[in-house]
Formats: C-alpha cells, sequence, structure tokens
C-alpha cells in the first residue's frame, strides 16, 4: 500500500528534519554569540570523534537509560524517573562492592549487578505498583522519587558509606577485582559498552518477538481491550516498571567500574542523563535499535560540545539549549508531517 | 396529542426551521452522510429514526457545530447558515442534548447550566444563578437541586440538567439525541412529558430514536434515515409501524442458514442469582437466573442499560459478582479471572468494538492472536511463522479485506474489523460464545455475515446473544429472555408476539415463567 | 535558644518561590494543562530578573522576568495546545531549554557563570515585598479561580474540554491563559529567588525547586490555598534544618530535604478520594 509507505516514511522524517531545524536555529545563537556557526559545528563533530572514546563513554550511559524509557513508554508509562534508578542502580552496587570486597571478582560482579538490578527495579516497582493498583499517576511518582534517591545517595556517601580519608561525599575506592579491563586504556572501551548494544538488540526481541512484549504493547495501546482479551494489565504495569528501572541501573556502572572506580555523590546526584534519555528515546522512537543511533548522536554533540567550548568559547551548556529546540522541533514536526504526536 | 396533519404549522411565517440541504460527511473509508436533505417545521416534533449507524448522530453534531459537513448547505428559519462552532449554533438558538452526556462531574449543576452565558462579565452571583435555575426548572417542571454536584445525581436528573442547559440558552431549536436509552421508564413518561411542555412554549425539537415506540408516541413527523442518506420525510398519520420499520430496515434479504440445528437438553451454562454491582457501588444485576442449553442461541432482549453490559462483564470475570454463581457444564465459573475463562471454552465479542475488541494500532495478525498470545508462543517467544500460517488460513475463511496480514487494524473498516474480533473468538470453536451487539454499527452485509457466523457457532456450541436490535434477537433466537433492571423478567419462545416482549422489556407484565 | 519570629520569617523566605510557582501549577492543571517545565521557567525568570533590573532597575526587571517567563510557557502551550505535544515530553524540553540558555547565555557574552544583582530590594517588616505579593496572590487567584466567569471556563476546559466546546468556550484560549499565567507566576518565584533571596544569578540555581512546586500543588489538590499550605509546610521544613542542627540533634539534611517528596507519594497513595485532579489534567483536547 503506496499511502501507508507514505505514512511510514513521513514519520522516519521527523527526527531528520527536526534535527535540522535544531541545528539552523543553534547556529543562528551561536552566530549571535559572535562565533562563527560552521566552525562551531565543525568542531563538535571533529571533537567527537577525535575524543571518541569519552563520546562511546558517554553514550553507554546515555542508552541504558533510553532504552529504559523507550521501553516503559510501548507500555504507556512515561518513566521520567530513570535519574533516580540509576542513583539507585549505582549506589547498590558501590554497597556490595564494598560490603563482599574480599569475595573474588567472579562472583562478586554477578552479585553486584544484581543487587543494582533489584534496587533500579525496586525504584520502578513503587511507581508502577502505585499506578496499577491505585492508578496514581507514574510522572508525577518517578519525580518525587528522583528527588528521594537524591537524598538516599548524597545521605549515604556523606555519612555511612563515605570514605573516611576524604573530603568530599564520596566512597572508598572500589576493589580492584571488580574494575573493568578496557581497550587500550581508552575510555569508553569497557564491557558496558558491548553490554549496551547487546542489551538494545535484546530490548528489540523481547518488545516485538516475546509474548509479554507483545502484552506490554497491547496494555500500551489499550487497557481495556488488552483486560477483555484476558491479559493482566495490573501486572504486566507493575513489571514494566520494575523491567525499566532494572535497566536504567545499570547506568553508570561505566562511570563506577570504569572512570572514576568509585562512588562520587555530586556526578550522581548531579545526573541528567534520565532526563537527556528522554530526547533519545523521542529521536529514536522509542525503537531500541534506533536509540543506540540516537544516544550516539546526543554523546557527539555533548562531547563535541566540550571540545568546542575548549576550541571556540561555545559553551558547553549549548548542548542543553540544543537538546530542548530538538525536543520542539520533534513535537511539532511530527504533528505538521502527520505522523503521530504521542 | 397534536398531530399537524398534512404537516402545516401556523407556529412559522416560512415554516421551516431548518432545512438541510445535500448534507455530505466523510469520516475515513465510511461515508456517514451521503447528500442528506429534509426539513424540520418550526414547532414540531421531528423524529429522525434509523438503525444504528444510519448517519443520524452524525448529521445532528453537522448542525451543532461539532463536525463540519464536507459539503451541503443548512438553512435556518429559511436563512443559509454557517455553523462553524456550536457557538454559531447556540447563537442560532440551537441546542443540544447528546447521547453521551456532556456535564462537568465535579461542577454543580448551576455551574454547569450557566458556564459559557454566565450572565455578568466578572463576578458569578451564585444567588442570582440559583434563582435563574430555579424559575427555570419550574416553569418546565424540571426539578433538580442548583447546588448539587454532578457526580451526585441520577442518570434521569442529569438530563434534566442538559435540558435545563438548553433552555437557559433560550435555545428554540433542541436536539434530543437518544434520549430514551438510559431512562427508566418513569424518567422516559417524564421526558415525554417536558417534550410536550417544550413544544407548547413554541420549540421545534428534532429527536432521535432508533425504537418505533417513540416515535409513534411524541412525534409529529418523521424522517427516516438508512446508510447514511435520508430516504423519506411523512407525517406520523401518514404511516404505519410496520411501513415504517420497513423503511427503517429496507428490503434487503435477510436470509439466514436454512437448516437450524435444535438445542440440546443439555445445560451449558447457568446462571444462577447473580448479583453485580456497578460503578457507583449499587447493585445492576438484582439475582439473575438464566439457562443457556447446548446448542441453543439465547438472545437477551431489553432496553439499554438495565445490566447487560454488567452480565457479559460477569461472565468474562471482569466484574467481581457479590453473589451467586455462574456454572459451564457443571463446573463452577464464578470467579474465574478472565485469562482462565478463555481455556475453558468461553469466547466473547464485546459490545464497542474499538475500545474492547481490538487494538487498532496493532496489526491484523497481532490482533488475531490477542487472548491467545500463549498458545503461539514457546519459551515466551512468538512463533512468527505459526501466527502468520493461521492469519492467512483466517483471513480466507472470513474474507478479511485488503487481504495483507501486516496492515494495521486501524485501516480495515468497520466490518472488517468485525470479521477479525469474531475470527479470533470463534477460531477455537467455543463451547459459549458471548457476542454483545455484534452488528452495531455494521452495514447490511457484513451484519448477514454475522448472523451466519452466529448461528455456526451455535451448531458447534452456544451462543447467548445481547442486542438492543429486537429484529436481530427475533431472527436468531432459539429462545428470549427479557433483561429489565437487572433481572430476567421474562422468557419467550420464537413464535411469541414481539408485543408481549417488547411490553416486557418497558417493564410491563410479560408472563414470567 | 530558638526565636520563634526568626523560623517564621525564614519559613516565609524559603516558601515564597515555591508559593508561586505552585500557584502557577494550579492555573496551568486546572486548565487540563500539565506543566513540569516549571523549573526552567523559573530559571529564566531568575535569569532575567537580574539582567533586567542591572539594566534598568528593580521593577522593570521583575515585569520583564514575568514576560519572559510567560513567552517561555506560551512555547509550551504552543507545542501541547496546538500541536498537541505529550505534556510531559514538551515539558521536559522546556527544562533544558531553560537550564541551557539560562547558562549558555552569561557564559558566552560575561564568559562567567554566576550574575550579581545590583539593586536590592527594601524590606518591609524584615521580608522583601514580594514575599507579600505572593502571599496576597492566593486569596486573590482563589477568587478568580472559583467565583469569577473567568475562572469557571478556566476550570471548564480543565474537567471537560468537550463540554465546554460544546458550550461555545474556546478550549485552547483558555488553556494557553493557564499556561501562560503559570509562566508569570513560575517566573515571579524564579525572580524572587535570585534577587531577594540569593543577590544574583547562578547557574542552575533554582535547584529542584519547580518540582518541589508541583509537589505542593498535588499535596494542596490543586486550590490555591491548598499549595500555599504546602509551599508553607515544605518552606517550614527546609527552614528548621538549621534550627534542628544548631539544637543539637543529629537529623540528617537529606532526611528533611526528602520529606516534601514522600509526603507528596503518601498523600497521593492514602487520599486518593480527597486529592483529584481535574479530569483533563495532562490530556490534550482533540474535537
Amino acid at each position: 500500500m503506496p499511502e501507508l509507505d507514505r505514512e511510514e516514511a513521513k514519520r522516519a522524517a521527523a527526527p531528520i528534519v527536526s534535527l535540522a531545524i535544531a541545528f539552523i536555529i543553534g547556529g543562528i545563537i551561536v552566530a549571535l554569540i559572535g562565533k562563527n556557526p560552521l566552525d562551531a559545528y565543525i568542531s563538535i563533530f571533529r571533537g567527537a570523534f577525535e575524543d571518541w572514546g569519552f563520546t562511546l563513554f558517554w553514550a553507554t550511559s546515555l542508552i541504558f537509560s533510553a532504552l529504559a524509557v523507550a521501553i516503559a513508554f510501548h507500555c504507556g508509562l512515561f518513566n521520567i524517573g530513570a535519574n533516580g534508578q540509576l542513583m539507585m542502580g549505582a549506589l547498590a552496587a558501590t554497597y556490595f562492592s564494598l560490603r563482599f570486597s574480599g569475595v573474588p571478582g567472579a562472583i562478586l560482579m554477578p552479585t553486584v549487578v544484581f543487587a543494582a538490578l533489584c534496587a533500579g527495579a525496586f525504584w520502578g516497582f513503587i511507581p508502577g505498583v502505585l499506578k496499577a493498583k491505585r492508578g496514581t499517576n507514574e510522572v508525577v511518582v518517578t519525580i518525587m522519587m528522583n528527588y528521594i534517591a537524591i537524598s538516599a545517595v548524597s545521605y549515604a556517601l556523606t555519612y555511612p558509606m563515605k570514605d573516611p580519608g576524604s573530603w568530599i561525599a564520596q566512597s572508598a575506592p572500589l576493589p580492584e577485582s571488580l574494575l573493568f579491563p578496557r581497550i587500550g586504556n581508552t575510555l569508553g572501551t569497557d564491557p558496558m559498552v558491548f553490554v549496551a548494544i547487546l542489551m538494545a538488540v535484546l530490548s528489540y526481541i523481547f518488545l516485538w518477538r516475546s509474548r509479554m512484549g507483545y502484552e506490554l504493547r497491547a496494555v500500551g495501546f489499550n487497557q481495556l481491550a488488552s483486560a477483555h482479551s484476558g491479559i493482566r494489565v495490573n501486572r504486566i504495569i507493575t513489571l514494566t516498571m520494575c523491567l525499566s528501572g532494572a535497566i536504567a541501573a545499570l547506568s553508570y556502572f561505566n562511570y563506577l567500574f570504569a572512570y572514576q572506580y568509585r562512588a562520587i555523590s555530586d556526578v550522581l546526584v548531579g545526573t541528567n542523563v534520565g532526563f537527556d534519555a528522554i530526547t533519545a528515546a523521542l529521536l529514536a522512537n522509542n525503537n531500541p535499535v534506533m536509540v543506540l543511533l540516537s544516544s550516539l548522536l546526543l554523546a557527539i554533540l555533548y562531547s563535541g560540545g566540550l571540545t568546542a567550548q575548549f576550541e571556540l568559547g561555545v559553551p558547553s551548556s549549548f548542548y542543553l539549549f540544543l537538546e530542548g529546540i530538538i525536543i520542539f522541533s520533534m513535537v511539532v514536526f511530527s504533528v505538521i508531517l502527520g505522523g503521530k504526536n504521542d | 396529542m397534536t398531530v399537524n396533519d398534512n404537516g402545516i404549522t401556523s407556529t412559522s411565517i416560512n415554516g421551516n426551521a431548518i432545512e438541510f440541504q445535500s448534507i455530505c460527511k466523510r469520516f475515513g473509508s465510511t461515508l456517514a452522510n451521503d447528500k442528506v436533505s429534509f426539513a424540520v417545521k418550526a414547532g414540531e416534533v421531528h423524529a429522525i429514526v434509523g438503525e444504528n449507524g444510519a448517519g443520524k448522530t452524525t448529521l445532528m453534531r453537522i448542525l451543532y457545530g461539532l463536525h463540519k459537513p464536507d459539503s451541503g448547505t443548512i438553512y435556518v428559519r429559511g436563512k443559509e447558515a454557517r455553523i462553524e462552532s456550536p457557538k454559531d449554533a447556540i447563537a442560532l438558538g440551537i441546542g443540544m442534548v447528546q447521547q453521551h452526556f456532556a456535564l462537568i462531574k465535579r461542577f454543580t449543576v448551576a455551574e454547569n447550566i450557566i458556564l459559557g452565558q454566565e450572565g455578568s462579565k466578572f463576578y458569578i452571583s451564585r444567588e442570582k444563578g440559583n434563582k435563574l435555575i430555579a424559575e427555570l426548572s419550574r416553569s418546565f417542571d424540571l426539578s433538580v437541586d442548583p447546588e448539587a454536584r454532578i457526580e451526585e445525581l441520577s442518570v434521569g436528573e442529569q438530563q434534566r440538567v442538559e435540558l435545563l442547559k438548553v433552555l437557559y440558552r433560550k435555545a428554540d431549536i433542541i436536539i434530543l439525541d437518544e434520549p430514551t436509552a438510559v431512562l427508566t421508564p418513569q424518567e422516559i413518561e417524564s421526558l415525554y412529558a417536558t417534550i410536550e411542555r417544550m413544544k407548547a412554549s413554541g420549540k421545534t425539537i428534532i429527536f432521535i430514536t432508533h425504537k418505533l415506540k417513540e416515535v409513534f408516541r411524541v412525534a409529529d413527523t418523521i424522517t427516516v434515515m438508512r446508510g447514511g442518506r435520508s430516504i423519506a420525510t411523512m407525517s406520523v398519520a401518514e404511516v404505519t409501524p410496520q411501513e415504517l420499520s420497513e423503511l427503517i430496515i429496507g428490503k434487503e434479504l435477510r436470509v439466514r442458514g436454512e437448516q437450524r440445528v435444535e438445542p440440546k437438553n443439555t445445560e451449558a451454562l447457568v446462571v444462577e442469582n447473580l448479583v453485580v454491582l456497578g460503578e457507583r457501588g449499587n447493585e445492576v444485576l438484582k439475582g439473575l437466573n438464566l439457562v443457556l442449553k447446548e446448542n441453543e442461541l439465547l438472545g437477551i432482549a431489553g432496553v439499554e442499560g438495565n445490566g447487560q453490559t454488567e452480565l457479559v462483564e460477569a461472565l468474562c470475570g471482569l466484574r467481581r459478582a457479590v453473589n451467586g454463581r455462574i456454572m459451564l457444564f457443571g463446573h463452577e465459573l464464578t470467579g474465574t479471572p478472565p485469562w482462565l475463562l478463555r481455556s475453558k471454552g468461553i469466547a466473547h465479542i464485546p459490545e464497542d468494538r474499538l475500545s474492547s475488541g481490538m487494538i487498532d494500532e496493532f496489526t491484523v495478525y497481532e490482533n488475531l492472536i490477542l487472548g491467545y498470545q500463549t498458545e503461539f508462543s514457546r519459551a515466551g517467544l512468538l512463533q512468527k511463522n505459526e501466527i502468520m500460517n493461521e492469519t492467512a488460513k483466517l483471513m480466507d475463511e472470513y474474507d478479511i479485506r485488503p487481504r495483507d496480514l501486516e496492515v494495521k487494524m486501524k485501516n480495515l473498516s468497520g466490518g472488517n474489523q468485525q470479521k477479525v474480533v469474531i475470527a479470533r473468538e470463534l477460531r477455537k470453536n467455543p463451547k459459549v460464545l458471548i457476542a454483545n451487539q455484534p452488528t452495531r454499527g455494521l452495514d447490511v452485509g457484513a451484519a448477514l455475515f454475522v448472523h451466519n457466523k452466529l448461528l455456526e457457532a451455535k451448531s458447534k456450541g452456544s451462543v447467548l446473544l445481547i442486542s438492543s436490535d429486537l429484529d436481530e434477537i427475533m431472527e436468531l433466537s432459539d429462545r428470549i429472555a427479557v433483561i429489565y433492571e437487572g433481572r430476567i423478567v421474562g422468557e419467550f419462545d420464537k413464535k411469541d408476539k414481539v408485543e408481549d416482549i417488547g411490553s416486557a422489556m418497558l417493564g410491563g407484565k410479560g408472563e414470567y415463567a | 535558644m530558638i526565636d520563634i519570629s526568626i523560623i517564621i520569617l525564614s519559613t516565609l523566605r524559603r516558601s515564597t518561590p515555591l508559593i508561586f510557582a505552585s500557584l502557577g501549577a494550579v492555573y496551568s492543571e486546572r486548565s487540563g494543562v500539565v506543566n513540569i517545565g516549571l523549573e526552567g521557567i523559573m530559571l529564566v525568570g531568575a535569569f532575567v530578573s537580574v539582567i533586567a533590573s542591572n539594566a534598568f532597575g528593580l521593577l522593570p526587571g521583575i515585569l520583564l522576568a514575568v514576560v519572559a517567563g510567560m513567552a517561555v510557557a506560551a512555547l509550551h502551550g504552543m507545542a501541547t495546545i496546538t500541536f498537541k505535544a505529550n505534556q510531559i515530553v514538551s515539558g521536559v524540553a522546556i527544562n533544558l531549554f531553560g537550564m541551557g540558555i539560562t547558562a549558555f547565555i552569561p557564559e558566552a557574552l560575561m564568559g562567567m557563570t554566576d550574575i550579581r544583582a545590583l539593586n536590592s530590594a527594601p524590606l518591609l517588616a524584615g521580608l522583601t515585598p514580594l514575599v507579600y505579593v505572593a502571599i496576597a496572590l492566593i486569596p486573590v487567584s482563589h477568587f478568580l479561580l472559583f467565583h469569577t466567569v473567568l475562572g469557571l471556563r478556566l476550570r471548564s476546559v480543565g474537567e471537560n474540554p468537550a463540554s465546554a466546546d460544546s458550550l461555545g468556550i474556546n478550549v485552547s484560549t483558555m488553556r494557553y491563559l493557564g499556561v501562560v499565567l503559570s509562566g508569570a507566576l513560575a517566573a515571579l518565584g524564579g525572580a524572587y529567588l535570585a534577587l531577594e533571596q540569593g543577590g544574583g544569578f547562578t547557574k542552575n540555581m533554582v535547584a529542584g525547586r519547580g518540582f518541589i512546586a508541583l509537589a505542593a500543588m498535588i499535596f494542596g489538590n490543586w486550590t490555591p490555598f491548598g499549595a500555599l499550605g504546602a509551599s508553607l509546610l515544605f518552606g517550614f521544613s527546609d527552614s528548621i534544618q538549621t534550627v534542628i542542627q544548631t539544637m543539637g540533634y543529629t537529623i540528617p539534611s537529606q532526611a528533611i530535604q526528602a520529606l516534601p517528596y514522600i509526603l507528596t507519594i503518601i498523600v497521593l497513595v492514602v487520599a486518593v478520594k480527597r486529592v483529584r485532579m481535574p479530569e483533563a489534567d495532562g490530556k490534550p483536547y482533540l474535537r
């Protein structure tokens, strides 16, 4: 059916058009502060390419959170609590790593991963179960959970888990046995990159090939029809939020085990990855495989933005601003182009 | 009753309150209004009758500015009118009571009535509003407490608020869309009285219905709509109920499967003393008893809102039974959750296909396994080959068009969507099929197809058919049970008279079995 | 020894930005638009108020901040009302945009992230004028929302836009009004933070208050007086932190910081029946 193809094509065009518009508006702003927009963009992309390790590192964190957002979205749920979930995941991972530091890495690492998954899942479970059982708006609850996580992380790293020898709120160094290897000692080549890619592929298979993925999407489109067909809607909603939280919980593993080798309160508490993830998921139209691309693109803008700041004095906050414009043009253009607007 | 013979009225110079000329309106692939033309005379009660999906509501929504016609002209009191929004309609003195009330549940009666015409620029005086509404209530005998919140009111009271809203705006052309569908007989009587009173005060009333009885009770003039077209306009005096029903249904062939399987004596489904609560915690089913035999098609007739929806939901495990039990071939089913009921052999064609029978963003093949996804998956993964093979088979068998396995459900016509739902539900030859309004909104051909499939299902199991279309029930059923206020109040044979069934539906005596 | 009046003054100071922003949220959500972009709008308000007041004086500075807040909110309105975009997505974009632009401009043009305010507001009984404005706006808003034509219409589109539409009320106009008002009020909250509390603009200075304001609005059951009460409660819990520490108790400050959020979740769960959001809140209106 040619008509349907056109609809699909339009939907696919929305991110590209939006990016173009955002780059143009961004360029105008750069010109307004007296810099050459072309130089700025060249600097961004060259910088991101030259510092590819950092770009990949940043993309990795983003992929996990963006997958979390995308999966929840297919179930009609808006998880804007990836920040909180990733913080709790990192905190749990740090706690277990330090508590059982004597245990061999081969045993400890799986335990640590499991602990992080559980912590993230629990942080997703609360909004999920409240949505399922009481109809509480998951957006509001996930926002609140973000701030509760901030308090929890800040407390834990200021008092019980603080490195006594340190001036700032941070944990003791993580045990050697758990640290991730890196190829040629370059940032961004730790195993989490591959885990992230694998996770995206698995998420794709899960959503479109598995029974639960089918049920999850059914609930996302039409709860009433799903309930009529015998799908346990409340269970699916709760499980989806748990799953989403668990995936988000892995976002800062590369930070912990391949970069800073400890949990630093200010870094975790100040994260914006959970919100960048919304941009990434939106750009990818919530397709897990496309999330790889959109996360990489945002990581390029972020990482290259730092170069542009250094080289040209274009502030790195340009990145946040550009992100806002990208989202706006996305929502406007997906309507103008006749795609769906949710 | 004051009937305007030959349709001559003296209340207006021109005579016509409204005239439709060649109104067309298309929604996607369906032509909802197809060159509709007729006139409504001033001061009359004008009934627009037709089956579900005949285009009555669409036309009225156009008149009230809620839809824009694709083409055609509307004349109001002889002058061409451009009605772009309800605001324009209100300014022209047109008011509408929609079938689904447009009331704000958390607002008070007074707030709902004055909204949009508050009577001042800035400050709202409660006392002033209440006084105005009290006066209005008195003059049309529509008593309601202006300070009450809408969510505290009964359906009948809510309708009164809707009427007051229209009267408050001084509308003299009043549209009532299926106003009796949700009312109790007493409420219906008082509505009739209100209509009389409004007419006496010189208002023109357009009354949408698909119930013949009402037409002859309150209308002066009738317009029949069928398949989006206006078929005929006549005075009530000119037509008999039989002629009218022929006009409404059309003379299309209504051939059914010739040889019908006779019901066996085995009891397939037994419902005993079922009590179920409604949304507001009131008893909606008040001890309902029902027996469905093997190879039987039992029709449940009744005015909408007498517990049909709740009965179906209870049978499908979607609503808890407070009391009583449900048995399938002697095994208790009460309290069985929906995901288990399917495996026990209960299938369900839901009342509202779009909201509860299908997922319009899913493809046809995804819809065909909805509820049976476990059967089509191994180790948690969907078996796409099996699904596709089954889909291809079913699409051929049910002649679902376009024959594209991956087309999205929303791109199918209503009839084809319903075929998908029925194919899914009948695929496993259910022991009991619950079909709730299975032909609602379908064209004649599609309805015929559905009817034949129901008869086929009956020959393999048994069918419980719930329908507000009495003709459909009479055609298909082996036995007819009438539901009224949460109970089965009468059982009839297909040879019984329609009049008796009708009177039982309205709470009349009805031979109690 | 604790001086009660110090706690009261401190509570009022810390509550004021929350009162403004949560009252803004009341207007927006009563009209049916969820605005989680309050945080970003507050930042823009804070930033513009400092820049503009340094250039033109205190009052014009505040007025320009309000205008800027309204403009950013109108962007949210355009996305969600005209283009029927998901309100949460648009709100996230507003926050990113607000954070980005208020960090970008000072860095790019002045080479710094913090800007000092040159003018300071006069004190009236220990408090700056905006505190009184915030409190005065509460009864005014209550009257406006519940006793006037405008309020009735604004609430009607948040409860049942189809019904309001069928009575000739322009749903979009009313929703724009709600959203733009929320922008004006959130910007006032930001201006207060920067001019009267902080003495200038620092990067990301709103620090989550936009989200606390959202919590206060929910906690206050979508009403002006409720929002006031919740804002005062949250401001109070914020201001006794220091007192508790000086008294030698060892309640970690993080526990008190988390309190508003925990309380809001509890209220949402426990008082479901009493706490009710407008029926059509968060839903784009398609005729």
